[in-house]
C-alpha cells in the first residue's frame, strides 16, 4: 500500500507552495512554477492540483484580505500542513535511497 | 463579452467554496494579458481557461459525489435483506418459489402472445399490404371468404393509380413431384403470381427475385424442400416432373418462411401454369388476392370506391348467369362487398371476421394475456400478504431502528431493497425455468421459439422494467406499513397487529379466491365444451379407417386397387373418393329446385363426388330411398342430399325422384337435372366447431384417396397388405397413408391446445394461490399458539379447535364465491356464444368450482391447524 500519494506534478506544486512560504496563491504558484521548471501550466490543471492536495490535507489555506485588485476578489493562500510535509519527506527519501543503491558499474557508460 | 461567457460558465459549474479565488486569478491573468497581448486575446484566454479548468475536483456537489454515501446504504439494505431473507427460509422459501413460478408462467404466457401478435410484420411496409376479403350473401346463402375473383387483382391495378402492386395466389394443396426417378409426395404447393415477391417480403437464397414466376412452368423452392429434393447441387435451372404431367424449371430458392406468416408455402409454381388464372369470371372467388397500396396508404378511401367498381365489372355478368341486375339482387337484401384486411390482422382477426378457420384468434390472446396477469397478481399478493403478516416479527427491529434515529424513508428504502431482491432473484430462476420447460412449450403450442429472452427482440428489456414494476408493487404496501409503526409501542410489547392491516389482507385474500374460483369454473366450462365437440356424435364411423393418399397416380387401375384390397382378410369395405369427412374440403355450387322460377331460391351445397360403397365404409345413415348402387345405370344423373340440403329446398315429403338442378352456367347451355335418389342423416363432415351445411353427393369418380375399413384385430395385416399392394401397383410412387381418427383428431389440434394451455395455467394460479395462503395460514396458527395452548387446557376438543381455525378463511372463500360466481357465468357465456354447438352453462360446474376452492383451501389450512391442534399444550405455553 502506498502510504502518501503524491504525483510528479503534485510533488511540484507542493514544494513550490513552501518555497512562496506567505505568498503563494494561484497566479503566483502557476507564474514559479512556469519560471523555473520552463514548462506551461494550465490554471485547471494547477487548481485541481492544489484542490486535491488540499482534500488529502497536505495543504491547509486560508483566504487573504480583500483588495482593489482582482475585481475586488479575495486571494487564496495556501501552506504546507504537516502531513504534507511528511509527504515530502517520504517522497525525497525513497528516492535517496533508491539513488543510493544504484551499484557504480551502472554509471560505467560503454558502447556495447 | 467572452469573459462573460466563462464567468457564467465557472459559476455554473464550480464548486461555490473554490469560486472567488479562482476567479481572482483568472481577472489576474486577465489584466496581465489584457495589457501584454490586447483585449481580444485576453478575454479568449478568460475562456480557455475555463473550460480547461473543468475538472472532477473542482466541480460542485453532484450526483457522483452524493452517490458514495448511498452506495453505503443500498449495501446495507442488500445486507439486511439477505439476513431477513435466510433467516426466515420457509417464507422465503414459499414466496420465492411463488413469484418465481408465477413469473415464469406469465413470460411464457407474454412470449406466446409476443409471438401470436408478430405475425406478418416482417414484411417491407407490412401496413400497406391489404388482403382482399368477400362478402357475399344471396338469398339464405352467406359467405366469407379471404379470396376474391380472378381478373381482380389487375383490374383494380389499372383503375386505381393508388394500388401500387396486387398479386395473388390460389390453392394449397398436395402433389407428387419428381426428380431423377425419386418421388416425393410434396405438401404446401401454391401457384404464386410474380407480383407477389414485391408485396410480401420472402428471403432470397438463390436466382433473380425480378424474374422468378414471370414464364410458365417455373417454381420457387423453399430451402428444405430443395435441399429435400438436390441435397447439395445447385438447383437453379434443374426440372422437377410435376404429377407426371409437365416439367417445372427452378428458378429460385427462398428461405424458409418464418413461422410467424399467415402464408407458408413450401412449393411455389407460376401461376402462368394454371390455365383458370386468365378466367374472367367475376362471380368466382378463387384467388387470394393481395394490394400494396401506394404512401398515402388510405384504405377506407379505396373501400368506398369499390361499389362503383363493383357496378362497372359485375353488372354485365350478374345479369348474363344470376338473370337479375345487380340493383335487383341488392334491393331483395344481397351483398356484394369487398373488404381490406391489413395483412398482420388476418393470423388473429380473420376467423372472426372472416369465418375461416385459421389457428389464431385475438380471443385466446386476450384470454391468456389476463391469465398471465392474473397469475402475477396471485404471486404479488402472496408476496404482500406474507410481508405484512410478518410484521409483527420484523416491528422490534423497525422499533429499535427508529430509536436509533433511522428515518420512514430509509426504513421505506430497506423493505422496497428487500421486495425488489426478492423480485430479482425470481426473475432470474423464472428465466432459468422458461429456458428449460421452452421446448415442452414449444410443443404444446405448436411453435418453435428460440432464445426468448435474449435473442433479437427478445423480451428482456420488458423483463427489466417488470422486474422493478413486480418488486415495487409488491413491496410498496407492506414498506408502508412496516415503516409507520410507533416505536414506543413496538418496544413496549404492544405488537401492533393493526386492524386496517388484518382488513387489507382479507381483501387480499378475498381478491386471490374470487380469481381462483373464476379460473377453476372457466376452465371446467372449456374443458367440458372442448371435450364435447370431441366426443359429438358425428354421424359416421372415424375409427378403424386407413385411407390411402395421392391415389390419382394410379390413373384407371385404381378401381383395381380398390378391390384387391377388399379382398384382404379382415377389410370390411373400401371406397375410392377424393372427398373425406373431417378435412376441410370445400366445392361449393349452387343447385335449385328443378322447379325454381328463380335464381334467388338457390341454395349453396356441397358437392361431394363417391363411388357406392362410401355409404358403407362411413357408416353413413340412409334417412330415405337408398343409396348409390353401380346396378342401376340412371344413378349417374341421381344425387343424394343430407337433410338439412333436403329442409333448404323445401321437399320435405316424399323426396324420392324429386328434382334437383344445377344454375345456369355461363356458356348458357342448358344446366343438368337430377334426380334424388336418396336421403342420408347430416353428419358432420367439416370441422365439428361449424353447423352442419347443406350436402350433396354425386355418383362420379374422383381417385384422390382411397379409405378401407377394416376389422380393429387386423389392422397390421392390412395396412401391412396396402402397403405391399401399392408397391407392387405403383411403380415406386410413395405410399402414404393416414388413419381417419388421426385427421379427425388434427381437426381439434388448435382447440385441445387451447384446453391443455388453459388447463396447465390455471391449475399453477390455484396452485399459486394456496401457497400463499399455506403460508397465511401457518403464520396465523404460529400467532394463535399459545390461545390454542389455553383453550386445549380448559377442555377444547379437536373438532372445535379446527373449526375455530377454519372459520376466518371460510367466511373468505365464502366471498370469493359469491364475487366470482356471476364473473365467471357472464364471461363464459360470451365464449360459448362463438360456437355453433354448445354445452349448455350447469349450476353443477359452479358449485364444483366454489367447492373446489374450498376443499383446497381446508386441505391447504386444515394441515396447519391439525398440527397446531395436536401439539401437546405444554409446547405451546411454555415460555422459553
Amino acid at each position: 500500500m502506498k502510504k502518501y500519494q503524491l504525483g510528479e506534478f503534485e510533488e511540484i506544486v507542493l514544494l513550490t507552495v513552501g518555497v512562496l512560504y506567505g505568498g503563494a496563491y494561484g497566479v503566483a504558484i502557476k507564474e514559479r512554477i512556469e519560471q523555473k521548471l520552463e514548462r506551461k501550466v494550465s490554471v485547471g490543471a494547477l487548481q485541481s492540483a492544489l484542490r486535491r492536495m488540499e482534500s488529502k490535507g497536505y495543504l491547509g489555506s486560508e483566504l487573504g484580505e480583500t483588495t482593489k485588485e482582482r475585481g475586488g476578489k479575495r486571494k487564496r493562500y495556501f501552506k504546507i500542513t504537516s502531513l504534507g510535509k511528511k509527504a515530502l519527506d517520504y517522497n525525497i527519501q525513497t528516492r535517496m535511497e533508491l539513488w543510493n543503491q544504484i551499484p557504480d558499474v551502472a554509471w560505467e557508460f560503454k558502447l556495447c | 463579452m467572452l469573459k462573460r461567457l466563462g464567468e457564467r460558465l465557472l459559476s455554473f459549474y464550480c464548486h461555490p467554496d473554490f469560486q472567488e479565488d479562482i476567479k481572482g486569478d483568472l481577472e489576474e491573468y486577465y489584466f496581465f494579458n489584457l495589457e501584454e497581448r490586447g483585449q481580444k486575446y485576453a478575454s479568449r484566454k478568460y475562456l480557455t481557461d475555463v473550460v480547461l479548468l473543468f475538472r472532477l475536483t473542482l466541480l460542485r456537489d453532484n450526483w457522483l459525489t452524493q452517490n458514495l454515501s448511498n452506495i453505503a446504504m443500498v449495501k446495507n439494505n442488500l445486507k439486511v435483506a439477505y439476513r431477513s431473507m435466510m433467516r426466515h427460509k420457509f417464507y422465503s422459501f414459499l414466496n420465492l418459489s411463488g413469484l418465481a413460478v408465477s413469473i415464469a408462467a406469465s413470460i411464457l404466457i407474454a412470449i406466446f402472445v409476443q409471438h401470436e401478435l408478430s405475425y406478418d410484420s416482417y414484411h417491407q411496409e407490412s401496413d400497406k399490404v391489404y388482403r382482399i376479403a368477400t362478402h357475399l350473401k344471396f338469398g339464405d346463402n352467406e359467405f366469407r371468404i379471404p379470396a376474391a375473383p380472378a381478373p381482380m387483382a389487375k383490374t383494380l391495378k389499372t383503375d386505381y393509380p393508388e394500388i401500387r402492386e396486387s398479386g395473388r395466389w390460389r390453392s394449397s394443396f398436395t402433389a407428387m413431384v419428381e426428380h431423377n426417378n425419386q418421388f416425393y409426395n410434396q405438401s404446401r404447393i401454391s401457384y404464386v403470381d410474380q407480383s407477389m415477391f414485391n408485396i410480401l417480403t420472402f428471403d432470397i437464397i438463390r436466382g433473380d427475385m425480378n424474374h422468378f414466376l414471370d414464364e410458365p412452368n417455373t417454381t420457387v423452392l423453399t430451402q428444405t424442400v430443395a435441399s429435400k429434393i438436390f441435397g447439395q447441387a445447385d438447383p437453379i435451372g434443374k426440372v422437377i416432373r410435376f404429377e407426371d404431367q409437365f416439367d417445372l424449371k427452378v428458378t429460385g430458392v427462398i428461405a424458409d418462411i418464418p413461422d410467424n406468416s399467415h402464408f407458408r408455402p413450401q412449393m411455389m409454381i407460376s401461376m402462368l401454369s394454371n390455365p383458370d388464372q386468365t378466367s374472367t369470371n367475376w362471380l368466382s372467388n378463387n384467388y387470394m388476392t393481395y394490394l400494396k397500396l401506394s404512401d398515402t396508404n388510405d384504405p377506407q378511401g379505396l373501400y368506398d370506391k369499390f361499389p362503383s367498381f363493383i357496378k362497372t365489372h359485375f353488372s354485365a355478368q350478374i345479369k348474363q348467369f344470376i338473370g337479375a341486375t345487380l340493383e335487383q339482387l341488392q334491393s331483395s337484401g344481397s351483398i356484394i362487398e369487398y373488404q381490406l384486411q391489413p395483412i398482420e390482422r388476418i393470423h388473429l382477426y380473420s376467423s372472426q371476421d372472416y369465418g375461416i378457420p385459421s389457428e389464431g384468434s385475438i380471443q385466446y390472446v386476450y384470454i391468456f394475456s389476463i391469465i398471465g396477469f392474473f397469475i402475477l397478481l396471485i404471486a404479488c399478493i402472496n408476496f404482500m400478504n406474507l410481508a405484512t403478516a410478518r410484521a409483527s416479527i420484523r416491528a422490534k427491529e423497525v422499533g429499535v431502528r427508529k430509536v436509533l434515529g433511522s428515518l420512514r424513508k430509509q426504513l421505506i428504502n430497506q423493505f422496497l431493497t428487500e421486495a425488489v431482491l426478492s423480485s430479482v432473484l425470481a426473475f432470474s430462476v423464472a428465466i432459468g425455468i422458461v429456458y428449460l420447460v421452452l421446448p415442452y412449450f414449444n410443443e404444446i403450442t405448436d411453435k418453435a421459439i428460440v432464445n426468448p429472452v435474449f435473442g433479437s427482440g427478445g423480451l428482456w428489456p420488458y423483463l427489466i422494467i417488470s422486474c422493478l414494476v413486480v418488486g415495487l408493487s409488491a413491496g410498496l404496501y407492506p414498506a408502508f406499513v412496516l415503516s409507520g409503526f410507533s416505536p414506543v409501542k413496538v418496544l413496549k410489547g404492544e405488537t401492533t397487529k393493526g386492524k386496517s392491516g388484518v382488513l387489507m389482507r382479507n381483501i387480499l385474500v378475498v381478491i386471490q379466491f374470487t380469481t381462483s374460483i373464476f379460473l377453476i369454473i372457466s376452465s371446467l366450462v372449456v374443458y367440458n365444451q372442448l371435450s364435447y365437440l370431441q366426443t359429438k356424435e358425428l354421424g359416421f364411423n372415424k375409427d378403424q379407417i386407413l385411407i390411402i393418399n395421392e391415389t390419382q397416380v394410379l390413373g384407371e387401375s385404381v378401381e383395381v386397387f380398390k378391390n384387391r384390397m377388399k379382398s384382404v382378410p379382415g377389410v370390411m369395405s373400401a371406397t375410392v373418393s377424393s372427398y373425406l369427412p373431417a378435412v376441410n374440403i370445400g366445392n361449393d355450387f349452387p343447385l335449385l329446385r328443378a322447379d325454381a322460377t328463380s335464381n334467388e331460391e338457390a341454395v349453396s351445397v356441397q358437392n361431394w363426388d363417391v363411388d357406392p360403397d362410401y355409404a358403407e365404409t362411413y357408416d353413413l345413415e340412409i334417412v330415405e330411398g337408398r343409396f348409390f348402387s353401380e346396378d342401376m345405370a340412371t344413378d349417374s344423373m341421381g344425387i343424394i342430399l343430407n337433410e338439412t340440403a333436403l329442409k333448404r329446398f323445401g321437399y320435405t315429403e316424399d323426396p324420392i325422384g324429386k328434382k334437383i338442378k344445377r344454375m345456369g352456367g355461363l356458356s348458357g347451355a342448358q344446366p343438368p337435372t337430377y334426380t334424388i335418389v336418396g336421403v342420408i342423416k347430416d353428419f358432420h363432415f367439416r370441422n365439428m366447431t361449424e353447423v352442419i351445411l347443406p350436402q350433396a353427393m354425386y355418383l362420379r369418380p374422383s381417385t384422390g384417396s382411397v379409405s378401407i375399413k377394416f376389422a380393429p384385430e387386423q389392422a397390421l395385416a392390412v395396412q401391412k397388405a396396402a402397403g405391399d399392394i401399392w408397391s407392387e401397383m405403383s411403380n415406386g410412387r410413395p405410399y402414404d397413408y393416414n388413419f381417419m381418427d388421426d385427421l379427425f383428431a388434427n381437426q381439434f389440434q388448435s382447440e385441445s391446445r387451447v384446453q391443455t394451455i388453459f388447463t396447465i395455467f390455471a391449475s399453477l394460479a390455484i396452485v399459486i394461490a394456496c401457497l400463499g395462503l399455506f403460508g397465511l395460514s401457518a403464520y396465523v396458527t404460529e400467532q394463535r399458539k399459545k390461545e390454542i395452548g389455553i383453550r386445549k387446557v380448559l377442555g377444547a376438543s379437536m373438532p372445535s379447535l379446527i373449526g375455530l381455525l377454519f372459520s376466518s378463511f371460510n367466511k373468505l372463500v365464502l366471498i370469493s364465491a359469491v364475487l366470482a360466481i356471476p364473473v365467471a357465468y357472464f364471461f363464459m357465456e360470451q365464449w360459448l356464444a362463438d360456437f355453433s354447438y354448445q354445452i349448455s352453462l350447469n349450476v353443477a360446474v359452479f358449485i364444483i368450482g366454489a367447492l373446489g376452492t374450498f376443499l383446497i383451501a381446508w386441505f391447504t389450512v386444515g394441515f396447519q391447524s391439525l398440527k397446531a391442534a395436536r401439539r401437546n399444550p405444554v409446547e405451546n405455553l411454555r415460555t422459553e
